[in-house]
């Protein structure tokens, strides 16, 4: 489907990707979904890395390949349906073909829809290029009985023609062997020509140009496809399967992730203790080893240790289901509310990704086509909860508003109230898409179509490697940037004292006055934005300012945390506020600079953080006004 | 027989052959990328569960059209497949 099309690749092997004389660039063209990224893998292994197009935000991989004795650069072009529409990816894709220094492109086609797939290739044949037409997904054309004659479509089309099962690295020695004989040939400069007048006789072309070459034999090959989509977008069972597949991710994460996070924290704060020894028999000033142990060290490794055990889990299943064909549907299923705040279903997948992290809901924004929706999604994504927010809201709610009691009936009460928060979340995020879409962000609603591609079972090693490298590795990345010098700032803050008191409580005092108009404390406000790089960090920074410490505490039980609370004056509107808070304010760190990357845009990127700011301020201001009037 | 009906009226399982697409609709050059063009056969193969987008098997791809949009789309509806696969 493409949420991770063009995402940050892995730079494993970082090798410098230079031109030398010998070294050959090819461009990978295609439809989206032909198996295109699958082939560029199978071509490149793990020597790729992310480059950029001058000019444009949009990245894309290269990669370092050889096919016999010659060494190329192979470039995943982003997938496009035609290149005679102007959208930004077929802008992009035709300046990467037309470029001088691109040698040869490679068209992947999907052979059991092979017609349309040919309206691009004919067209990327005029441009002039050396051409070969790889067909791939042989093997699903085979089970759905379509045959396809490789020669005669040479034939036709003039170019070579080479087939492939991308997937079981099949067929890449033919291809290997046709692009080595393309790249070998000596070819006369062509000048791009559009022969045929407009985009209509490319599909009739194609048409007439199939005939014969895709060849079926079975009138109903899609019959497993359709009785899965039965079931997945049928009135009655659409919605609860979602619904069921989405508390089982989300219940899998928190579950699965608690002993890890506890296991890495002991590690890191262990090598941290050993950190701080070391530094001290080299005779580093307490002032400095506080600074960078206490502070830059201890923030980061909390941070990591709460924020990877999680992403570690959720990118993984989430990246299953994208992988096996079944999140289009979803979209299919939720286009309707969205399509009436003038979106499309597409934003409910970059929501529910902003479940796992908002960064990479960002990211997945990129599967938006128009640049109007895009942005929408962009700046409403941080309205729902990220993985780092949960453990506020189920502690918080623990505390507050389920009885000690526990037991099967508290667990319940707590999943239905973090169920109820989640529905106002997702309410928030229509009702601001609305917004916007008359407001800043006004406009026609795009052509919306939705290719629904066929069931296949995930491939589960590159979904690891995708969800690992693409996306956990990239946010935690981001998230070390931020956490450093937050660690710093966050130190100097609890341990340098002005007449006697540390500057965190200089700043809570002042930040008293506004913060008690939200319900909420100047402690809890500050933490908010001092827990800016991650919102992990949070509780933390709050229990490290009442009980005083100077560098970030956890809590041993919640009933502990709660006499903590209660003793500094929290009230169960407090609590009702906090959360809120929690749920809408600034994006973290790591999002933002997203946005900003994303969207190249400072204005943007502001917006992204004045929004749900806005919007929490105003519900916490309501919250706490009703509640003095009870 | 007036069999011309709108391809947002056709249902599950039901085929069709493309009329035309209303040229001024904004859809109509994302129809073409994808194949949907005059006598193009289609068949309706899912529909989502509002009952406001339909999926369609275009030149062997399943593509999923809002009704709105399947309104400026005219079609003739037929019996049995017409080199669908």
């Amino acid at each position: 489907m493409g949420l991770t099309n063009n995402s940050t690749g892995a730079a494993l092997a970082k090798k410098a990707l230079k031109r030398t004389s010998d070294s050959y660039r090819i461009a990978i063209a295609g439809n989206p979904n032909v198996g295109k990224s699958t082939l560029f893998n199978a071509l490149t292994g793990m020597n790729q890395h992310t480059g950029n197009w001058p000019g444009k935000t949009v990245g894309f991989a290269e990669g370092f390949c050889r096919f016999g004795d010659k060494t190329c650069v192979a470039v995943d072009v982003p997938g496009t349906y035609s290149l005679i529409t102007s959208s930004p990816e077929e802008e992009i894709a035709k300046s990467i073909i037309l470029s001088d220094e691109t040698d040869a492109v490679i068209v992947v086609c999907d052979a059991t829809c092979l017609e349309r797939n040919l309206v691009l290739a004919l067209q990327i044949i005029e441009l002039g290029k050396p051409t070969l037409i790889c067909v791939n997904l042989l093997d699903e054309a085979r089970r759905k009985g379509i045959r396809v004659d490789l020669g005669l479509l040479s034939d036709r089309l003039g170019v070579p023609v080479a087939g492939a099962i991308a997937r079981k690295k099949n067929g890449l020695k033919d291809l290997s062997a046709a692009t080595k004989a393309l790249l070998s040939e000596k070819h006369e400069k062509k000048e791009p020509r559009q022969r045929l007048d407009s985009a209509e006789d490319y599909v009739k072309t194609a048409e007439e140009i199939c005939i014969g070459v895709c060849v079926s034999d079975r009138a109903d090959a899609n019959s497993f496809d359709r009785t899965l989509d039965r079931v997945f977008t049928g009135k009655k069972t659409a919605y609860p399967i979602m619904i069921a597949l989405l508390l089982f991710v989300f219940w899998l994460t928190i579950v699965g992730a608690n002993y890890p996070s506890e296991l890495l924290s002991k590690a890191l704060f262990f090598i941290g203790d050993k950190l701080g020894e070391g530094l001290e028999h080299l005779g580093l000033p307490l002032f400095l080893r506080g600074l960078f142990i206490d502070g830059a060290y201890r923030t980061l490794a909390w941070i990591v240790a709460v924020m990877l055990p999680p992403m570690a889990i959720f990118f993984p299943l989430f990246t299953l289901l994208e992988d096996s064909g079944y999140l289009p549907r979803v979209a299919f299923n939720l286009d309707k509310p969205f399509c009436k705040c003038r979106s499309c279903g597409k934003q409910a997948l970059t929501m529910c990704m902003g479940f796992g992290c908002n960064a990479a809901g960002v990211v997945g924004c990129r599967i938006i086509d128009s640049p109007r929706e895009q942005m929408i999604a962009i700046l409403t994504n941080s309205l729902v909860p990220c993985n780092g927010r949960f453990p506020l809201l189920i502690a918080i709610i623990t505390m507050f508003f389920i009885g000690s009691a526990g037991g099967i009936g508290a667990s319940f009460a707590s999943a239905a109230l973090l169920t109820a928060l989640i529905v106002l979340c997702v309410a928030a995020t229509l009702a601001v898409s609305s917004l916007l879409s008359v407001t800043i962000l006004r406009g026609k609603p795009s052509a919306f179509t939705l290719e629904l591609p066929p069931y296949r079972p995930p491939q589960i090693g590159r979904v690891i490697i995708r969800s690992v490298f693409d996306r956990t590795v990239f946010v935690l990345g981001r998230a070390v940037i931020s956490a450093i010098p937050a660690g710093i700032i966050l130190w100097l803050m609890a341990n340098l004292k002005i007449d006697g008191i540390t500057l965190l409580t200089h700043a809570s005092h002042f930040l008293d006055p506004f913060a008690s108009l939200l319900g909420l404390d100047g402690v809890i406000l500050i933490a908010f934005i001092l827990g800016f790089p991650a919102n992990e960090i949070v509780i933390p920074i709050i229990i490290m300012a009442y009980a005083s410490k100077g560098a970030l505490t956890d809590y041993s039980s919640l009933g502990e945390l709660k006499d903590l609370f209660i003793a500094n004056g929290w009230t169960a509107t407090t609590a009702i506020c906090t959360m809120l808070f929690s749920l809408f304010h600034w994006p973290c760190a790591t999002t933002l600079m997203t946005v900003k990357k994303e969207t190249a845009s400072i204005k943007w990127t502001l917006a992204a953080a004045i929004i749900p700011t806005l919007l929490g301020i105003m519900l916490c201001m309501a919250v706490n006004f009703i509640s003095k009037l009870l | 027989m007036n069999n011309i009906y709108k391809l947002c009226d056709l249902k599950v399982g039901e085929c069709a052959k493309i009329i035309c697409v209303s040229p001024e609709s904004h859809i109509k050059r994302r129809l073409c990328d994808i194949g949907l063009i005059e006598e193009t056969p289609v068949r309706c193969v899912a529909q989502s569960p509002c009952h406001d987008m339909k999926a369609y098997l275009i030149r062997g791809a399943v593509v999923a059209i809002r009704n709105l949009d399947g309104k400026e789309i005219k079609i003739r509806k037929e019996v049995g497949e017409h080199g669908t696969y």
